[in-house]
């Protein structure tokens, strides 16, 4: 790796001839601060999933022990519906350190319910799977807010999770 | 300015290119030159200077494994002194080259190592020829003996840690075979081998050594060094009124656990930023915390309740933890910049 900062980087593209529209530098400056607010290396970001995933259990065991967890379909809609408040958490603007890992342990917990719940209300081998399958494409597509907040114009493809598999041409 | 250094003086990563690129401050050619400037997308010479490792250091770990399961497959149609000839013969053929090359280049240490390595065969040989009933925590001491003056001598981080590695079985085989009892007079002697090794890193990296910057190896050694303390401090949490264990060193152990946690802290956020020893230690500490908390709900009674309150501990705590050390990595980022 080189050492050269996006400073430098950008003033040596300039300098080769490369156009590089100087007007989105300040916005570009203000999105990447928040970019790096969210970033974790991979173990801050290991640890903060393996708390998650044990205070999904907890929730999950706790649901189970106060027998609010009685009937399949009951485990299901609790299932979406905590899924569905992770990803109103995780697209909301209030989102912070707390927010964030809140909506991390729902998502799992409602995943697990959710994926219990349709296991035992169709007992089925093909359609459960598939189901699955349909349903985590969709989480996948709705769970990250488009950053269509940026105040210059942006060719949206940022709800398309799959753009990275396609070749890009051009 | 709020928040420390201005972003635009960081370095850049491959995704912040691209995201540069999604910005649309960069076009596609500007992109494709963005990546290859950066160093991002690595260039032929780099490409090359991976292969070559990487291509060395396999050849050296499949020779190594190699020769094991030579001696293993062949072992009855070959005569002992044939084996322990042939042995001798790897490790004069793996020495040539690390004397050749002075140990300034990767090929000399990787040399040294596969030598290293060869000893530890040449034991295994030995000790299965000549049936002597030994314990086999002298098959690791003895082998970590021979090549302590190449370790010394080999400036190579990965023949450390193998060396380091082969004293921690010398001790716990020895504590197993030799003492029997499993108390926490082995969780003190483990911490007390890593720890000082850890020490012993740090300072000498501080002191400008210039070989010892990585930081894998220091990390490494802090997760057992840290584990047996968590350990027995988890033990005394959940049984200290039950009198389940009487064990002296017991309290030792957490007084230990929590000098060191207040010493890691305060050292890896003050002295030298390490977020990998913060993480680590913050996971200890939540773990104790917990357990506590847990067996004081658990014991009146409520266990539902109990549960719902675990939970939302877990999710409280780790959120509190991620916002201590991005306050931390912030506090560094300015102090560096300003």
């Amino acid at each position: 790796m080189s050492d050269l900062s996006i400073r430098e980087l950008l003033s040596q593209l300039v300098g080769e001839g490369y156009a590089i529209p100087e007007g989105n530098l300040e916005q570009a400056r203000e999105f990447l601060r928040d970019e790096s607010k969210a970033s974790s290396p991979w173990y801050v970001r290991l640890f903060t999933g393996f708390s998650a995933w044990i205070a999904a259990i907890f929730l999950i065991m706790f649901l189970f022990l106060a027998n609010v967890l009685n009937d399949d379909v009951g485990i299901l809609a609790i299932g979406m519906f905590f899924i569905v408040i992770a990803v109103a958490l995780n697209r909301s603007d209030l989102r912070n350190d707390f927010i964030s890992q809140l909506g991390l342990a729902l998502g799992l917990a409602g995943q697990v319910l959710a994926i219990y719940g349709l296991g035992s209300i169709f007992e089925d081998s093909f359609l459960v799977p598939l189901l699955i399958i349909l349903g985590e494409i969709a989480l996948i597509m709705v769970y990250k807010k488009p950053p269509s907040t940026l105040p210059f114009d942006v060719d949206n493809h940022w709800d398309d999770p799959f753009r990275t598999l396609r070749p890009r041409c051009g | 300015m709020e928040g420390g250094a201005d972003p635009l003086d960081t370095i850049p990563t491959k995704a912040t290119i691209l995201q540069l690129a999604e910005m649309k401050l960069l076009n596609s050619e500007a992109l494709e030159r963005a990546l290859k400037i950066s160093g991002v997308r690595p260039d032929r010479a780099r490409w090359r200077g991976f292969l070559d490792s990487l291509l060395l250091v396999l050849a050296a770990l499949f020779t190594v494994s190699g020769v094991f399961f030579f001696f293993a497959f062949n072992w009855a149609s070959m005569h002992r002194f044939f084996k322990l000839g042939l042995l001798q013969a790897g490790i004069f053929v793996a020495v040539v080259p690390a004397a050749r090359d002075k140990l300034e280049r990767l090929t000399g240490k990787v040399a040294l190592g596969v030598a290293a390595l060869i000893v530890g065969a040449l034991l295994a040989v030995y000790g299965q020829i000549y049936q002597t009933g030994a314990d086999s925590y002298e098959l690791f001491l003895y082998w970590a003996l021979l090549i302590a003056g190449w370790v010394l001598i080999s400036r190579f981080t990965p023949l450390w840690m193998i060396w380091i590695i082969l004293l921690n079985l010398s001790l716990e085989f020895f504590w197993i075979q030799i003492v029997g009892d499993l108390d926490f007079r082995l969780n003190l002697l483990i911490f007390a081998l890593n720890g000082g090794a850890l020490l012993v890193w740090e300072l000498a990296d501080a002191s400008g050594i210039e070989w010892l910057e990585s930081r894998w190896s220091p990390r490494l050694l802090f997760l057992p060094a840290f584990g047996v303390l968590v350990e027995p401090t988890m033990e005394w949490t959940l049984f200290q009124e039950l009198g389940y264990r009487s064990d002296p060193l017991l309290p030792v152990m957490v007084l230990l656990f929590i000098g060191t946690s207040a010493m890691v802290m305060y050292i890896y956020s003050q002295i030298r930023l390490d977020l990998f020893m913060l993480t680590v230690c913050a996971a200890g500490l939540m773990l104790i915390i917990d357990t506590w908390i847990a067996r004081s709900l658990g014991t009146r009674g409520f266990e539902a309740a109990t549960l719902l309150c675990m939970s939302a501990l877990f999710i409280g705590e780790a959120a509190l933890v991620v916002s201590l050390l991005r306050r931390v990595s912030r506090a560094w980022e300015a102090r560096e910049s300003g």
